[in-house]
């Protein structure tokens, strides 16, 4: 990972952050202590984040009061039919969840953007790898603070009642899927922020690249839902965390280049 | 021909959907090709 | 610069040549299909339409890595050329599927793995050139457009992968017939012809692109040199 980067040396940033480990480490002490500095690096920026996003909360309330006029709007789309809003609940909610993210993902560079923040960013002893799962993280902590809200007024308004011991199913369901939307959704986020059309440009490039989380989240929730007589829950939850794995990791990777280009 | 295997199975008069893929294929490239030769010409002659 | 592009006509040249003879053989020569009669056809454009646009997506990736490796502005010419004729081949390659889909099943459309997957492809790799377009520091656009073009190839098997599982729910994929050998020669002959000519239109629009990049290069300056005197 070191490679991609040579600029940021690792020594400076342990010496700057943590203050342990001296440069003439041996390589193996090397590595794990730059784990651990990527570790309290990604922290820094999560805590940053989740910081700032606090003392806004403003923005929570809108993009969850956003998502619950699309949970309205769609039961208008289906027409007062019972039946027909059951069984579309969990493709309802997953789309709900999507719509809201593009929100929320995008404002999640826009502070950078203003005032030139990330450059100064930058300049900071952090590695752009945890600048990277920082972001990421706390965009998915903010997509899963929809859920304690979308879930229960989607299951009111489309009547479905799910045994009590699902509502922790739906929750671990949901923050697969958040965390599935976030990964490309801070990479793309990031490049698009800087562009004149970014309200149309992450959608583009963000809503046909999820479209295995998207289906893998909709098949796990509604067999959550509607019940699972065939015991496929436990593979579709496996897709998701293979897709999360693949995503995460992959945009990991390529961060650093795009931010660099910035 | 060979009508005696799957009577059902056989497709009749499929030609018109084999003409119509093969013109919409035709005149897709040709337009695009089209599009390069002439964005090519444009900028110019270029260096 | 020019001489050493000018194979691509001969390559295209030839690939033309080779459709024509590819098409005649598969429209009056060979026989027609046991099941699916005459609408068998379709293949001998379909499936090289579908090799051909794979082919160019794979190009592309090797292009976008190479790009990102290199940033050369060469890499980044060819990976716009093979993106922009990927999308044109599997758009084509949707409206015949599209077309056989009503002849063989009596829809425009089916959630067929393939079908479905296509369409996802074109839309993502139709997101790499939107974004393009809206980048001006050149730069930054080669480097961003590589990276989406990165993952954006990286994500097909993932969709594909992804839509077979959805639809074993409801059917088995039925196994394609196994190919008469009258038919191999047509289908054959036509793949070759359209990777050549994939191969020729992305040598045409790269050379187009990278003229483009040079041009951004180049007339900043004089402008300002004028204003000067």
């Amino acid at each position: 990972m070191s490679t991609l980067h040579p600029g940021a040396a690792p020594a400076t940033t342990t010496a700057a952050t943590s203050g342990a480990p001296a440069p003439d480490d041996p390589a193996a002490r090397s590595t794990t202590s730059f784990f651990a500095t990527m570790l309290t690096q990604t922290l820094i920026v999560l805590r940053k984040d989740l910081l700032l996003e606090w003392r806004s909360r403003s923005r929570l309330v809108s993009v969850v009061l956003f998502g619950v006029v699309t949970l309205l709007l769609f039961s208008f789309a289906v027409g007062p039919d019972v039946r027909a809003l059951r069984e579309g609940t969990a493709g309802f909610l997953v789309l709900a969840l999507l719509l809201s993210s593009t929100l929320g993902l995008a404002e999640s560079f826009r502070l950078e953007q203003e005032q030139d923040a990330v450059e100064g960013l930058l300049l900071l002893p952090i590695e752009p790898v945890a600048l990277f799962y920082g972001k990421a993280l706390g965009n998915t902590i903010f997509l899963s603070l929809l859920a304690p809200i979308l879930i229960p007024v989607a299951l009111v308004l489309y009547s479905v009642e799910p045994a009590w011991s699902d509502f922790l199913r739906l929750f671990g369901l949901w923050l697969l899927t958040a965390a599935g939307l976030s990964a490309p959704g801070t990479l793309y986020s990031a490049m698009t922020s800087q562009l004149r059309s970014q309200d149309v440009l992450l959608p583009l490039l963000l809503f046909p690249l999820v479209v295995p989380v998207l289906l893998g989240a909709v098949k796990a929730l509604d067999l959550v839902l509607t019940g699972d007589a065939m015991g496929q829950l436990g593979s579709w939850t496996i897709m998701l965390l293979a897709f999360n794995l693949i995503y995460w990791s992959l945009c990991g990777i390529v961060f650093p280049r795009a931010i660099e280009a910035s | 021909m060979s009508d005696a295997v799957m009577p059902e199975g056989v497709i009749a008069g499929g030609w018109s959907y084999v003409i119509a893929a093969y013109s919409v294929t035709a005149i897709g490239l040709s337009v695009y090709i089209w599009s390069l030769v002439s964005r090519s010409r444009k900028p110019g002659d270029e260096s | 610069m020019i001489e050493r592009l000018k194979w691509h006509h001969f390559v295209g040249l030839l690939g033309l040549a080779i459709v024509v003879a590819g098409t005649w053989i598969g429209l009056f020569v060979a026989p027609a299909e046991r099941h699916m009669g005459d609408v068998m056809r379709i293949m001998y454009v379909h499936v090289p339409s579908a090799w051909s646009a794979l082919l160019c997506f794979t190009f592309v990736f090797v292009a976008a890595v190479a790009s990102l490796w290199t940033s050369r502005k060469r890499w980044d010419a060819y990976m716009t050329g093979g993106i922009e004729v990927g999308c044109v081949l599997t758009a084509l390659l949707l409206v015949q599927g599209s077309i056989w889909a009503r002849a063989t099943w009596g829809v425009w459309w089916d959630w067929d793995v393939r079908l479905t997957t296509s369409l996802v492809m074109l839309l993502l790799f139709c997101g790499v050139l939107a974004l393009r377009s809206f980048i001006e520091e050149a730069n930054r656009r080669a480097t961003w457009s590589a990276i989406a073009a990165i993952v954006a190839f990286v994500d097909v098997p993932l969709v594909y992968f992804c839509v077979r599982w959805w639809r074993s729910l409801h059917q088995i994929q039925s196994s394609p017939e196994t190919v008469n050998s009258a038919m191999v020669l047509p289908l054959r002959l036509n793949a070759v012809a359209f990777l050549l000519i994939a191969i020729w239109m992305i040598a045409i629009r790269a050379r187009i692109e990278l003229a483009r990049l040079q041009a951004e290069d180049a007339p900043e300056p004089e402008p300002l040199a004028i204003e000067e005197r």
